[in-house]
């Protein structure tokens, strides 16, 4: 077990999701239980078999100026956004640029930007191609862009697993804190595929959800009438701090990142181990990291996008993992309100779990109507569960096309 | 047209053309303003010439890009070029 000193605080949470502009909206939001989901504006209805999307309201990106509107792709332009909301929560830590690390996750990257450079060219050729078309195209931008704002010479990384990328940049970071090479880490994901052709792709997978006639109720994870998740964007960062250096500074601690575990299904490229076993040994991986029990858990932040499939493999996991603590684990689903944020996800319900314990309770998993006779678990639905005072910690589960399988475990101060 | 006139001219389309392609506000520039001072990079700089390459139907070559600190040099380059044979100048559009 780490020396409370050499422990991981986080000190910053910057979100920007499709129910908030910032963290405390976010948040907010997500206790009330309500959803981003949306049909897709009219004049793009025909042209996609899935009408579904929860986008982010551009009104939120109120931290960037027109030029990195112009010159960054949307996926950059989000998690630009929520680092400087991070920062500003972690009220701008002193930190040696030598020590301190960007780290930002994407599940895809400038997808956004490849499509408009594609549909220039095929327009205009090679005439009038916006010269920064490479750069805001390339998975990395988020990472080395943030790292530029904040001198993050430690490093700058960006990682790609999908659906679990987010979650994969949380356990990297632990990784550099553990190896002594960074004090201060800006760690997030983020991500901005709603287009037609993701839209499409995702429609022949036949894993969105088409529950057209009720936009709000079409994210249902657990529940007996699933059909699909749907496609999100956003954006989330943590500053993770060591806590010496936090205490130091005096800086307000959110919570504590304890450990990380990751494991991959290697099987199948995107369905999941239906036993759930190896997301089960993630899951104990991260425990194990962090020097506790299943029982030590207040609740889960289950990955559950929705998928009849995914679901299931993931309360088998979940049995797994608990045993006979799995009744007095409470599991909790954010895509039931904000959709699917592919690689911002992780990162996304890290933050969101983080501020839940820190404010004392676990968000409702919407549209939790008739929950699948198959799955056993204790979710929390129709309105948010008080934490009892005390020892809180929270699970956080990511799985990824590609068989990933990423846990990571917060606990509040 | 009197050179002094043509290059007033050039100077104010290429301003326009600078507000129009990079959201920049030009009232305060004046021909001898820094690129740099107005807060453009790099990028930004390929984003000009490649708007003035587009507007003008010109091609500004590779090795005379970093001379480029001004809309002066923008200016002196550009009369220049427009005095060589037409073959040389037009960029392919294939």
């Amino acid at each position: 077990m780490s020396e409370p000193a050499d422990e991981i605080a986080i000190t910053g949470i910057g979100i920007i999701s499709p129910v908030g502009g910032d963290a405390g909206t976010s948040l907010e939001s997500i206790l009330r239980g309500e959803s981003g989901v949306q049909l897709l504006p009219e004049s793009r209805q025909d042209k996609t078999p899935v009408r579904l999307h929860a986008p982010v309201d551009d009104a939120g990106l109120t931290r960037l100026d027109r030029r990195e509107r112009r010159r960054l792709d949307r996926s950059v332009q989000l998690a630009l956004q929520a680092a400087r909301e991070a920062w500003e929560d972690a009220a701008h830590p002193a930190v040696e640029p030598a020590r301190l690390a960007s780290i930002v996750a994407t599940g895809v990257g400038g997808l956004l930007t490849i499509f408009a450079g594609h549909e220039h060219y095929m327009s205009k050729g090679h005439v009038g191609m916006p010269a920064f078309i490479v750069p805001a195209l390339m998975s990395n931008a988020g990472a080395a862009v943030i790292a530029a704002e904040f001198g993050a010479h430690a490093g700058s990384v960006s990682l790609g697993s999908a659906c679990a990328s987010g979650s994969d940049a949380i356990a990297y970071a632990l990784r550099l804190f553990k190896q002594d090479e960074i004090d201060v880490a800006i760690v997030g994901g983020s991500e901005a595929v709603i287009h037609p052709v993701t839209l499409t792709g995702f429609a022949a997978l036949r894993a969105l959800s088409t529950r057209h006639e009720d936009p709000c109720g079409a994210s249902r994870p657990f529940d007996r009438d699933r059909d699909g998740f749907v496609l999100g964007e956003g954006a989330a960062v943590l500053i993770l701090e060591r806590r010496r250096h936090a205490v130091a500074r005096g800086a307000h601690i959110w919570g504590k990142l304890l450990g990380a575990g990751a494991t991959c299904d290697a099987g199948h490229i995107v369905a999941p181990e239906p036993t759930g076993r190896w997301s089960a040994e993630a899951m104990l991986k991260a425990l194990r990291a962090a020097c506790l029990t299943p029982s030590d858990i207040t609740f889960v932040s289950a990955h559950a996008t929705g998928t009849s499939n995914g679901d299931l493999a993931e309360s088998r996991a979940l049995a797994e993992t608990f045993g006979e603590a799995l009744s007095g684990v409470r599991v909790t689903a954010f895509k039931s309100c904000i959709g699917h944020l592919i690689g911002a996800s992780g990162v996304v319900s890290s933050a969101l779990a983080v501020a839940a314990l820190h404010d004392g309770f676990i968000p409702p998993t919407r549209n939790l109507e008739n929950l699948d006779p198959e799955i056993d678990l204790n979710i929390v639905h129709g309105s948010a569960h008080r934490i009892k005072q005390g020892a809180a910690s929270a699970l956080i589960n990511s799985a990824g096309f590609g068989g990933h399988n990423v846990a990571v475990v917060v606990t509040r101060e | 047209m009197p050179e002094d006139c043509q290059r007033e001219r050039l100077g104010e389309r290429l301003k326009e053309i600078a507000k129009e392609s990079l959201d920049i506000e030009m009232n305060d520039v004046t021909l001898d303003t820094r690129f740099d001072s107005l807060g453009m990079d790099s990028l930004d700089k390929l984003e000009l010439l490649t708007a003035v390459e587009d507007e003008l139907d010109i091609r500004i070559p590779d090795d005379q890009i970093q001379g480029i600190v001004t809309i002066e040099c923008l200016i002196d380059l550009l009369v220049e070029l427009q005095q060589k044979p037409p073959e040389t100048l037009a960029r392919s559009h294939g």
